[in-house]
């Protein structure tokens, strides 16, 4: 059976809700935050280079009819850098360049005095920054205009390092977001996995529980779903008892008129009276009556084996002897069949956990298959081949064909070639559920020489 | 020889009358547990077969009661149920065998016959499995008219195959039986015995099989 897909899990909910509207927002901090820097970065170095212009204007003067001008080296030495930006500058009076590069060419249609004005241009197609001062000076009518600029290239790498470092952030902000959702959802969903462990420990049990589960530590946002599993268990576990009843009713009920049947049918067989055709009839009904008692006991065996009713506390039991009476028990029939039993054991103790009933009864069933529907004259061999705890049982019989080992422990199963001999077809299912109550093992094997049937019961040793 | 039969179920009970009365046996019936209680009172039975499930007693009450009213009758208990506790309890309250439904009707007269046996204490000295007797008493055995030349040893090991026919008898049973503490015991001086015994038994119609690694086992072929 395929299991249904699942939904998407918590923390891909999680993620969705929380990671999308997360990377929105700091998509459009990172947009404000990047024109922020450009403006602050802009307006940093623009003072510097403000500076730098002052410092240079300062020193304009008159002197005997010329214009003087002291360039201090302090005045463009502010604006060296890490990034070797070029400086330019020039002075301009009445449009002429008294001094500096000529290629840096003015703005004159805005020329007002004695602010200073920035503005973006190209310097031999090198993008530059240019801050222009129009200075009075005393006995000129005209302002003389003084101009520094520098190249872009260190402004830009300060703004690029702070939206890089920003950037950084962000991400580093979303993945430690991503690691907190998965963090805290296996943390908020421990109590689950507590939960979750207290079901897988029962399913394994041998014996079913439905004692609610407990409701301490459950988050106060699953106590609801646990308190409805609990009262479905409680449900279940009512129509697991109604069913217990009706099995142990029906056995009486069904044993009852059978054993009125059985004992007239075998007076009237004792009698020896009647017409050929009178013996026959009684002769089948007896041997019908023999086979529904049978799968009447087998089916009441079943739904025990099935159920935790009677219950046999696990405890220390001697396997050795467990299956040499289990041999013993069924010798009689071996030879009444043709067949020959033999036991073998290197230990004459070996303990191991379970029921010395219950065991017994998984080792009778399968004792049976071998006289049933072994091979007339065969050979049935109970083994304890090491101290391991294992019990095998091997007949050299016609064997079960690979492909239906696992049908076989299905109920009413039973293999084609064995549809004319009498069976329940539950046998091999009652083992299997005993064995799940004892915690033991059963599975089917071909025995090394290739003939016959295997069965193995894997028992815990103590 | 007188039985009771404490049966509710109309029909299995005449089933039951018709079988042990044609065995020779004088069979009263009563369909509830009070009337059981009565009865016993006034007769002293030689064995009793209680059913479990009674419509007005439980059946196991009726057991405790009789036994507490000194009835020292072997009781057999039928019941429906199959479960050890049940069995376990029948015989814990006092009950001397059990069977469950539907049983045959050969195996009831059986077991009624050894219940019937053992409450008189005696022994029937003569055992018998097919053509074979042995006279526990005297030690003499017979094959059909022929009598049957055993030795002490021999005597020993087929009387204990005997007590249990059709049963697997553990070589270590069989071996402290035939030999005492001071024999100096060969490890396959049992199976010399079985030979003996097998040779013998040739053409009887019986056999003693092996079962490796359990005994032996005494039946009729």
């Amino acid at each position: 059976m395929r299991a249904d897909r699942p939904g998407f899990s918590i923390k891909r909910r999680l993620l969705w809700t929380l990671l999308v509207p997360l990377c929105v927002i700091l998509f459009a901090l990172g947009l404000s935050g990047a024109w922020l820097v450009q403006r602050n970065v802009e307006n940093s170095s623009d003072r510097v280079l403000s500076g730098s212009l002052q410092a240079i204007g300062e020193t304009l003067a008159m002197q005997e009819g010329y214009i003087t001008l002291d360039l201090p080296p302090s005045a463009l030495g502010m604006l060296e850098n890490v990034d070797r930006d070029n400086v330019y500058y020039s002075v301009i009076y009445r449009g002429k360049v008294i001094t500096g590069y000529p290629e840096l060419t003015t703005d004159q249609s805005a020329n007002s005095l004695e602010s200073i004005r920035f503005r973006d241009g190209l310097f031999h197609g090198v993008p530059i920054r240019i801050a222009m001062e129009a200075k009075l000076v005393p006995q000129l009518d005209s302002p003389i205009i003084v101009q520094v600029a520098e190249t872009t290239k260190n402004r830009r790498a300060v703004a690029n390092r702070i939206m890089v470092t920003l950037m950084a952030s962000e991400v580093f902000l979303l993945l430690v977001i991503a690691g907190l959702v998965f963090f805290s959802v296996d943390w908020g969903l421990k109590p689950l996995a507590a939960l979750r462990r207290t079901v897988e420990s029962r399913i394994a049990q041998p014996e079913l529980d439905f004692a609610p589960l407990p409701l301490k530590d459950v988050p106060q946002e699953v106590l609801p779903f646990v308190s409805a599993f609990n009262t479905l268990l409680k449900h279940v576990e009512q129509t697991f008892d109604t069913l217990r009843r009706f099995t142990s009713d029906a056995s009486h009920q069904l044993r009852a008129p059978l054993a009125v049947v059985r004992t007239h049918v075998e007076l009237l067989e004792r009698r020896a009276e009647g017409s050929p055709e009178v013996r026959t009839s009684l002769s089948d009904i007896s041997q019908a009556v023999r086979a529904l008692q049978r799968l009447i006991v087998q089916l009441i065996s079943l739904a025990k084996a099935e159920r935790p009713s009677e219950r046999h506390t696990v405890e220390v039991f001697d396997l050795v002897e467990c299956a040499a009476a289990a041999s013993r028990a069924c010798a009689a029939r071996a030879f009444d069949s043709g067949m020959e039993i033999s036991f073998e054991s290197d230990q004459n103790r070996l303990m191991v956990y379970g029921s010395p009933i219950l065991a017994g009864e998984m080792m009778a069933n399968l004792l049976d298959n071998c006289i049933r529907y072994g091979r007339e004259g065969g050979h049935i061999i109970i083994r304890l081949p090491d101290g391991l705890g294992r019990l095998e049982i091997e007949d050299d019989g016609p064997g079960i064909p690979p492909g239906q080992r696992e049908r076989v422990f299905e109920r009413f199963y039973r293999l084609p070639q064995n549809s004319d001999r009498e069976g329940s077809g539950l046998g091999l299912s009652i083992v299997q559920a005993l064995g799940k109550r004892l915690g033991a093992s059963v599975s089917l094997e071909t025995p090394s020489n290739g003939v016959g049937t295997r069965a193995v019961i894997q028992f815990q040793r103590v | 020889m007188r039985l009771l039969i404490v049966e509710d179920d109309a029909a299995l009970a005449r089933g039951l009358l018709k079988a042990f009365r044609g065995d020779g046996l004088a069979v009263d019936h009563v369909s509830n547990g009070q009337d059981a209680l009565d009865v016993v009172k006034m007769e002293p039975y030689s064995a009793i077969i209680l059913d479990l499930g009674l419509p007005d007693l439980d059946g196991l009450a009726v057991l405790k009661r009789m036994r507490t009213m000194q009835v020292t009758a072997p009781i057999l208990i039928l019941t429906a149920r199959d479960g050890t506790n049940d069995r376990v309890n029948g015989l814990d309250n006092g009950a001397d065998d059990y069977l469950s439904k539907p049983f045959a009707v050969e195996e009831l007269e059986a077991r009624v016959r050894a219940l019937i046996r053992r409450g008189q204490g005696s022994h029937d000295p003569i055992v018998v499995l097919g053509s074979l007797r042995l006279d526990r008493a005297t030690g003499a055995a017979y094959l059909g008219d022929d009598v049957l030349e055993l030795t002490r040893r021999e005597r020993s090991v087929l009387e204990t195959l005997m007590s249990k026919v059709g049963t697997v008898v553990p070589k270590s049973r069989l071996s402290a039986d035939v030999f005492d503490y001071d024999d100096a015991v060969s490890p396959n001086a049992l199976e010399v015995y079985i030979g003996r015994l097998r040779r013998k038994l040739e053409r009887s119609g019986l056999e003693i099989r092996t079962v490796r690694g359990l005994g032996y086992l005494l039946r009729q072929i």
